[in-house]
């Protein structure tokens, strides 16, 4: 897990694979940065492995406020479990909705209880269980967006 | 017979209410479990599995690949239903959630409804009463299994909701069921419900007027 202080991101153990790089504006590829937000360790470090593992560069952070620590801004997609201990992950969304309206367009929400959950309708939502072919895809569907609004 | 009864104590419907509310309150909790707990579990173990699969290739990777897909599946059978008033179900939709989660196949072997409701649509507290006397008549007249056919037919109106409710035990029990009207009648004078048994055939009907506080207006 990254140093919320340093807001650096997890070292990349994966080799890059189609539709993981960025462009970083200067027209120079990088590696697509994912901000991976749950507060069970167990969870957040497998995620972040196989996300790494498609080559995207990953941040972590255990709760809202780790989150907003790493500059939620720097990160093309952010997964975000919603039940976290203290401050639930709607609460991110909604802080970013407030601060910087687009990025909620890169957000993506865990749930292991869809239906009993308050998720905001915009923000698309994988169920637990999932599978780490489904939360790529997931997160892929995100990229698109991010892309656009960098310009 | 009118469920609106004057006095200073807990109106009958009120009762009913907070049953429902009982019910939906433990399957909130138990959702929450399942997410805490197993669904972590499931979730971590699939993705240690796909980390597996990765290092793998051909028909092993594919094992795998299928294992996952079938633990996924076996997992999500675990998931419960949604409660009854889950956010963005109307008055209708939270009853014939709660008909179906809670009567269907569990209190009887068949259910038909005639819902009427649309006009003046009741309100989460109504339907928790409705879903409530539905269930407490029905376990009355069979505690112990199903097995029994029902007619449910629930109109709502200016002033209030009138529930009827019809039911024909399975031919296997005897056709004069005292036991059973001396189960029902006492609770259904509880709940202001009139009750019409017809011995002969073992079949009973109950009525009950839910009266809306404040009647001639729609509740929205």
């Amino acid at each position: 897990m990254n140093d919320p202080s340093t807001g650096t991101p997890a070292d990349d153990d994966g080799g890059s694979s189609d539709g993981s790089g960025s462009d970083d504006g200067g027209g120079r590829s990088r590696a697509v940065r994912v901000l991976v937000v749950d507060d069970n360790d167990l969870l957040r470090g497998l995620l972040s492995r196989i996300l790494r593992a498609e080559g995207f560069t990953t941040s972590e952070a255990a709760s809202v406020e780790e989150a907003l620590g790493l500059d939620p801004g720097a990160h093309d997609a952010i997964v975000v479990d919603v039940r976290l201990e203290g401050r639930p992950g709607t609460d991110l969304v909604a802080e970013l909705r407030r601060t910087t309206p687009a990025l909620v367009r890169r957000c993506l929400l865990l749930t292991g209880a869809p239906g009993l959950d308050e998720l905001p309708p915009d923000v698309p939502m994988v169920a637990k269980p999932f599978t780490a072919d489904q939360i790529v895809r997931e997160v892929r569907r995100l990229l698109p967006t991010a892309a656009t609004e960098r310009g | 017979m009118s469920a609106g009864g004057a006095g200073s104590g807990a109106r009958p419907e009120e009762l009913l209410r907070m049953l429902v509310a009982l019910q939906e309150r433990g399957q909130r909790a138990m959702a929450t479990r399942l997410h805490d707990g197993p669904m972590q579990e499931f979730t971590a173990v699939l993705l240690e599995l796909a980390s597996v699969r990765r290092q793998l290739s051909g028909a092993l990777a594919e094992r795998v690949a299928a294992m996952e897909d079938r633990l996924r599946a076996a997992a999500l059978e675990l998931q419960l239903p949604p409660g009854v008033f889950r956010l963005g179900h109307d008055a209708t939709e939270a009853l014939i959630a709660g008909l179906r989660q809670r009567v269907d196949g569990l209190l009887v072997d068949r259910l038909d409804t005639d819902l009427r409701l649309a006009e003046y649509p009741p309100t989460d507290a109504e339907i928790s009463a409705v879903l409530g006397a539905v269930q407490v008549l029905l376990l009355a007249s069979n505690p112990y299994a199903t097995g029994e056919r029902a007619w449910l037919s629930v109109r709502s109106g200016p002033a209030g909701l009138d529930l009827s409710l019809a039911v024909c035990p399975s031919g296997h029990e005897p056709p004069t069921d005292e036991a059973r009207a001396a189960r029902l009648r006492p609770l259904a004078d509880a709940i202001g419900a009139d009750l019409c048994h017809d011995a002969e055939a073992a079949r009973w009907t109950a009525t009950l007027h839910l009266a809306r506080r404040a009647a001639g207006t729609p509740t929205h």
